[in-house]
């Protein structure tokens, strides 16, 4: 009977079915979808993280303070092989950084020596020639051969250093003389490496491991040992269980061969780190699904409760021939859940299609252009699907009860006289008596909890650890604060709609003068349009802009960060204690080695800091402060326009190199020891009783690349940086009992360098990190490439913006058609007597898209009003706290792509559900 | 001679229901001349709302010619009968039909929003004919705040403001009690001693007495008329 009914209200309410089943279909397939590409993804990047660091497990290598830095090949693989069964293979290597002779030029290149008979790590694709090594033969890899102009049959040498054992607990011997061999090899093929060693590496030569261990005299010994586990140890749906496994290995081995050997990890690592990255992803997605199923939820409702007031006899009928309140309750139910389970259904094959035939092939065929061989296929698991089901059953129940329980509260009067139904009738007076609970103050009371439950839980969450229930918690606050945002902005609405209309209005007068009457006027359904779209449209407009602003914001923030558009750091930059002077360079670094490299041209280089503490003249303020000395003019290399000074000038930084004990310290700090230009600032240096009072020459507002100089007396009261001479800074770094370091010695751990024209930054860079990076701890940052590189993300930034707004408009979409249909259904009286009057269908036609697009489009303008001010907030507060100068910026992509979908939506909404009613006869209509 | 505004010839009507077609008019002819007060009568099913609908332009016959002064309806395009409906009808239905957003002004205004009347003269003519039905105090009023008397003195106002040379209602006082009902046929009344052309269908015989002719319908045909 009831299955039986429920049939009959499909078929009689065909297009309202037909919506709610579309719309359920849709948020669940985009939800799958997304699930199922993010599952895909991060599947596959095993395969990628194994492409980009090295397509093997565990790395096994001596510690650097064993006296004997190589390994015993045979005796050790046995050891390993024994230690889990889960190695499946080990594979001797000599895989070392050296420097490649090629004819008059020197440069760093990798040396891999492997077995080419065992070692099938990775892929070589020859570029040119055999790849057949031994007997002094080689493969080189292209970006050398490139470089250096070497064809087969030349012959190049290799310098190998031999490792220097360090004694234990004391930092090695910088610079102490090692043993070198220097070795000539043929070159027999020209070829490119994937997974070899690492992708990033495109320099050096790979070798016969015999001949290696022939020419540095170590026959059966080899520096690591790659060991390869079983691939199904990856297999985990998790890949934090997957790290987790290989790591269990791992221990097995080290349990084993004791304390002389490290082990590296890298894809355990990176996958690692790569499922957290996805958490939050995932976290993101399910937020834009839960908001997507909410608006699903809306609609639902809307349909539902209409479909329940037009039953309303028939009910009632049944309810006189007999029919319980349970059973009204689960007509309703049932016709729902009949609902949800097709389109729930249909959404989970459409979106496992759509991530089969569209979405994967879409992100294989983009990895491929970038020069990535990805294999994403699909994963159809639990976690793909679980949530979009969950998730929509729950909001679909949500969004029945009412009508559902209204169902049951039919009154058998209805059948017998509608009109007088609703007054209070005999059977409600007993309700009326009753004292039940009230689910409102209820209702309230977990509200107002609300506050303290987002504080609370934060630390709950914090204290149980686990990422997800972080992200998780995160993202539900952030959804919160869109709502709450959403809710304020609701206020916007109206004055935005008479906006739309009044310009509407020019264009055709007559139409929007029904129009805007029905707007301002339809309380319930407009503010439920207007809220489906304005919620819709907050957190997609916030996003956009936050990446516009930080799009707009990128060269500035770059060029404030580097200083320069080179800026080289060493370890010592961060390290602390003796250990940090490991990593400290020499002055004559700069023109010796770093000016070397092709494409550097001028250089500044700065001290380590020096935590000291600044104070006026008698000690009255003080504050603590960073000091450091530079060994050239600043103006040379920084960027001139995000400089400012607020006395001194420029001319400053020239200053304290002229000057003894000049220096140039922050505003901040000059507000708050209220000392001005020229004044004295007394410094503590090392030791006791070591106090230089030095001139202020420079008081500056900001300075790229020191992020401690700033405006801010409150910041200064607790850090800022003071720059000075690297004499002044030598004299003032050294205990008053000891003599002045000589000039030569260490105390650099930045260089600060600007490039020549001509040059290509990222080969900079790569030189820069082979030719020092390992050995003194370097590493460099290029604005240039940081741009680029920030750049390209910002493209795929938006790419996923749009895709998240498509997930959130296209349920409003659905949800803006339903309330139109069923509205323009329920306001048919009104139509007919229009159309009666002398109204032509295309102007009533007309005048309800017009309605339609005002109401949606004031609603999505209010909704990017409020995710943009959100934006604007968020990052003009995160500036000001920086002390950093910004550009406001508005989103193009986003925004135009969100007034575009709801326009377009009402007015195919409107035209749709207008049609079936306006095209009709006056009299018809009247009658319906 | 006056010219009859409205002709009605050998006009047949049918509806189907579910496959069966149901005559609801087998060959009505009525000439109606300008000024008339006529009253279409008979019991339910007689086809008297059908006539008037047809009168009206709202529906068409399935047989027949229908001419308003002068146009012969059968003929006219969908837009032509909203153009004719708008400059010489005015409607007024047994549950008033006003637009519920709408003020009482507003909705008497409407019809001149569409007939492309100045902004400043509709107003001044939406509230002078609202004076006109007693209505002068409640122009910004919605419907929901008008009684049912005063709800179908506003639907006559708004029949009203094209200043139509005929006027089709359908049980205008079916839905009022006795009294409201008379007021309401007394305006009407007064409407058709300046000139206009009135039709109306009623049930109800004390009602139909205003009328100058009644036109009894049964079975889809006249089965008699009285008066005139």
């Amino acid at each position: 009977m009831i299955l039986k009914y429920v049939w009959k209200n499909f078929s009689r309410r065909k297009i309202r079915t037909v919506l709610m089943v579309l719309s359920l279909l849709v948020s669940t397939a985009l939800i799958v979808a997304m699930s199922a590409t993010v599952e895909s993804v991060k599947q596959s990047n095993i395969d990628l993280v194994a492409s980009a660091v090295g397509r093997f497990d565990i790395s096994v290598r001596k510690t650097d303070t064993s006296p004997d830095p190589f390994i015993n090949v045979a005796e050790t693989t046995a050891v390993i092989q024994s230690a889990d069964a889960r190695v499946t293979a080990v594979y001797p290597r000599f895989q070392s950084q050296v420097e490649l002779e090629i004819g008059a030029d020197v440069s760093q290149g990798w040396l891999v020596g492997l077995d080419p008979a065992r070692d099938d790590i990775g892929y070589i694709d020859v570029v040119t020639g055999t790849y057949t090594l031994g007997d002094g033969q080689v493969a080189l890899l292209e970006d050398t051969a490139n470089t250096y102009d070497i064809g087969l049959g030349d012959t190049l040498y290799v310098a190998y250093s031999f490792p220097q054992p360090r004694e234990a607990g004391k930092a090695g011997a910088t610079g102490a003389s090692a043993r070198r061999v220097r070795i000539p090899f043929t070159v027999a093929a020209i070829v490119r490496q994937e997974g070899v060693i690492g992708n990033g590496i495109r320099e050096g030569l790979i070798a016969d491991i015999g001949d290696v261990q022939r020419w540095l005299e170590l026959p059966g010994r080899a520096e690591t040992l790659l060991t390869i586990v079983d691939p199904s140890l990856y297999e985990s749906q998790n890949a934090e269980i997957g790290a987790l496994n290989v790591r269990g290995v791992a221990q097995a081995i080290q349990a084993k061969l004791g304390d002389e050997y490290t082990y590296s990890l890298d894809k355990a690592v990176a996958l690692d780190d790569l499922a957290q990255a996805f958490l939050l992803v995932q976290a993101l997605i399910n937020m834009y699904g839960l908001m997507a199923l909410g608006v699903v939820g809306l609609l639902v409702h809307t349909l539902v409760m209409t479909n329940v007031q037009e039953q309303r006899r028939d009910m009632a009928i049944l309810r006189i021939l007999g029919g319980q309140r349970n059973f009204l309750f689960t007509l309703v139910i049932a016709e729902v859940a009949v609902i949800g389970l097709v389109g729930i259904g249909l959404g989970i094959i459409g979106g496992n299609l759509v991530t089969q035939y569209i979405v994967l092939p879409l992100i294989n065929q983009q990895m491929l252009s970038q020069g990535l061989n990805p294999d994403f296929h699909l994963q159809v698991t639990a976690a793909t699907i679980l949530p979009a089901v969950l998730s929509a059953a729950f909001v679909l129940f949500v969004s029945t009860l009412k009508p559902a329980q209204d169902a049951a509260k039919t009154k058998v009067v209805y059948a017998i006289n509608p009109s007088v139904a609703d007054n209070i009738q005999l059977e409600d007076l007993a309700h009326l008596r009753e004292r039940g609970p009230n689910l409102k103050i209820f209702g309230l009371g977990w509200l107002l909890m609300l506050g303290f439950g987002l504080i609370a839980g934060g630390q709950v969450m914090s204290t149980f650890g686990s990422p997800a229930l972080e992200a998780a918690f995160i993202f539900s606050a952030l959804m919160l604060m869109v709502l709450g945002v959403g809710m304020i902005f609701f206020i916007f609405t109206i004055p935005l709609e008479k906006l739309s209309l009044f310009l509407m209005g020019l264009l055709m007068p007559r139409l929007t003068y029904f129009a805007r009457r029905n707007v301002g006027r339809g309380q319930l359904r407009n503010t439920l349009i207007s809220m489906l779209v304005l919620f819709s449209g907050v957190l997609p407009t916030f996003l956009a802009t936050q990446s516009a602003l930080s799009y707009a914001n990128l060269e500035t923030d770059v060029r404030l960060r580097l200083g320069a558009p080179l800026d080289v750091e060493s370890q010592g930059q961060y390290a602390s204690g003796e250990e940090a002077k490991d990593f400290w360079l020499r002055p004559d670094f700069l023109t010796e080695q770093l000016a070397t490299v092709p494409g550097v041209a001028q250089m500044v280089g700065v001290s380590h800091p020096f935590a000291s503490r600044a104070a006026d003249s008698v000690d009255m303020r003080s504050a603590p402060v960073t000091v450091m000395g530079v060994t050239g003019d600043l103006n040379d290399v920084l960027y001139q326009d995000t400089m400012e000074f607020v006395a001194g000038g420029p001319a400053a930084l020239a200053a304290i190199l002229a000057e003894p004990d000049a220096v140039i310290i922050s505003e901040g700090l000059a507000e708050h020891l209220a000392v001005p230009l020229g004044g004295i600032v007394r410094l503590q240096g090392e030791g006791l009783d070591h106090t230089v009072e030095a001139r202020v020459v420079g008081i500056a507002r900001r300075m790229p690349g020191f992020g401690g100089i700033g405006r801010a007396r409150t910041t200064a009261q607790y850090g800022s940086d003071v720059l000075l001479s690297l004499d002044s800074f030598r004299s003032l770094t050294t205990d008053l009992q000891m003599p002045l370091p000589p000039a030569r010695d260490p105390i650099l751990t930045r260089v600060l360098a600007t490039l020549t024209p001509d040059a290509d930054a990222e080969a900079v860079q790569s030189e820069i990190g082979q030719r020092y990076g390992r050995q003194y701890g370097l590493w460099s940052r290029m604005a240039e490439v940081q741009l680029e590189s920030a750049r390209r993300g910002q493209a795929q930034e938006r790419i996923f913006l749009l895709a998240l707004t498509g997930i959130s408009f296209t349920t409003a979409v659905f949800g803006v058609f339903a309330v139109i249909y069923v509205t323009i259904y329920a306001r048919r009286l009104e139509i007919g007597m229009m159309k009666a009057f002398g109204m032509r269908t295309w102007e009533l036609s007309g005048m309800l898209v017009i309605e339609a697009i005002a109401m949606t489009l004031g609603a999505a303008l209010a909704g990017i009003v409020a995710g943009t001010t959100m934006a604007y907030i968020f990052t003009v507060g995160e500036k000001a706290l920086q002390q950093q100068p910004y550009k406001l910026a508005v989103d193009t992509t986003v925004m135009p792509f969100i007034v575009i979908m709801v326009v377009l939506a009402s007015m195919v909404g409107a035209a749709f559900s207008a049609r079936r009613i306006v095209k009709r006869k006056a009299i018809e209509i009247l009658r319906m | 001679m006056t010219e009859p505004i409205i002709v009605v010839e050998d006009v047949h009507k049918s509806y189907l229901m579910g496959k069966e077609a149901v005559p609801a008019l087998r060959g009505v002819s009525l000439a109606i001349m300008p000024g008339e007060f006529i009253c279409l009568m008979g019991p339910s099913g007689s086809g008297k709302t059908t006539l008037l609908n047809i009168v009206g332009g709202l529906d068409e016959p399935s047989r027949g010619h229908v001419i308003i002064d002068g146009q012969n309806l059968v003929s006219m395009s969908e837009n032509k009968l909203a153009r004719l409906r708008l400059t010489k009808m005015g409607f007024i239905f047994q549950n008033y039909n006003l637009l519920a957003n709408f003020t009482a002004l507003e909705n008497v205004e409407a019809p001149m929003v569409l007939a492309k009347n100045g902004r400043r003269q509709r107003k001044q003519r939406a509230a002078e004919l609202l004076q006109r039905v007693d209505l002068g105090d409640r122009t910004h009023h919605y419907p929901s705040e008008l009684s049912g008397g005063q709800q179908q003195r506003v639907a006559i106002a708004r029949a009203l403001a094209n200043d139509p040379s005929i006027l089709i209602a359908d049980e205008m006082t079916g839905d009022l009690d006795s009294q409201t009902g008379f007021a309401i046929m007394e305006l009407v009344a007064s409407l058709n001693r300046e000139g206009m052309t009135i039709v109306f269908v009623t049930h109800d015989p004390r009602m139909a007495e205003f009328a100058g002719r009644v036109v009894e319908l049964r079975d889809g045909k006249i089965l008699a008329e009285t008066g005139g």
